[in-house]
């Protein structure tokens, strides 16, 4: 299989911090070694699944355009799917690790490592035009699924629109499953939070607030969408 | 409620690829049909039965304890 341009710039980008890496001129500041190393190995696991995901893109392209016998017609168009499915969760988690280094990087070393800083902002922002890439690549799995324009004021609606009944059924056995897993999280990070102010002495109070408010929000939020009109 | 997709598309040799396409929705549906995960929508049904040329009833099949 061809690489992409994307993934043979990603590999030699790669290869060069991890040298970089290796050569241990990262962290030139022993103070904050620690919390630069952590920084950097975070933005390193960025840029591998950002390097995973535009390799899977490929395979999408490559085996979509492939024609195949009607009797290998589904083993293709599951290959598809769930290319497409892994496609979505490593740039999702390209994402969430991107924001977290992005914003803990910044309340740790934007003072002495303020480049780094702008690197991991740039690997945010790569994750995000990753992730619209992605969603382009939807037309190889459903040829019929046209994208609503981004712009549109109820985009969200129209996104959800273009799915079919039985993949909503999916979505929502999964959301609803979703939705009293995270209850059930953000109860315990409370109860966690309380026991570190505690032992600790370092109060988390702002946190566990944060989190009840969110907790509630979702809560509403759910029953605003539930409540029985009529 | 069970069905006889999976027959009927042996009987008229198409895949899921295929008939997902001609009833307009995707295979993962087609799939979850089959394996009775998901019940479809009255359309949906209407649309599957008419691409074999069945009645509703003869593509999914009701049973009495369905109707209690």
């Amino acid at each position: 299989m061809k690489h992409s341009f994307s993934t043979k710039v990603l590999i030699v980008v790669l290869l060069y911090v991890m040298y970089r890496f290796a050569q241990n001129k990262v962290w030139t500041n022993e103070e904050y070694a620690l919390e630069s190393t952590v920084v950097y190995v975070s933005n390193i696991v960025c840029l591998v699944l950002l390097l995973v995901t535009s390799m899977l893109s490929r395979k999408i392209v490559t085996k979509g355009e492939e024609s195949v016998a009607i009797e290998e017609e589904d083993n293709k168009q599951l290959f598809l799917e769930r290319t497409f499915h892994r496609l979505t969760f490593y740039s999702q988690l390209a994402q969430s690790i991107g924001v977290v280094t992005l914003i803990g990087g910044f309340l740790l070393i934007r003072d002495m490592e303020p480049r780094m800083l702008l690197y991991t902002i740039i690997l945010w922002v790569l994750t995000w035009g990753r992730m619209a890439r992605s969603m382009r690549l939807i037309s190889y799995i459903r040829p019929d699924f046209t994208l609503p324009n981004p712009k549109a004021v109820d985009y969200k609606d129209q996104l959800l629109d273009c799915y079919d009944d039985g993949e909503k059924y999916v979505m929502l056995k999964s959301l609803h499953k979703l939705y009293y897993a995270l209850q059930c999280v953000l109860i315990t990070l409370m109860f966690v939070l309380m026991f570190y102010s505690i032992f600790s002495g370092v109060s988390q109070l702002f946190s566990i607030i944060a989190i009840g408010v969110v907790m509630l929000f979702m809560q509403l939020y759910y029953l605003k969408g539930v409540q029985i009109k009529n | 409620l069970k069905n006889r997709l999976k027959e009927l598309r042996a009987r008229d040799n198409l895949n899921q690829t295929q008939l997902a396409q001609m009833a307009k929705i995707s295979r993962q549906t087609v799939s979850l049909i089959e394996r009775l995960e998901y019940m479809p929508s009255l359309i949906i049904a209407a649309r599957i039965a008419r691409i074999f040329e069945e009645p509703i009833e003869n593509v999914f099949i009701f049973e009495e304890e369905d109707f209690r």
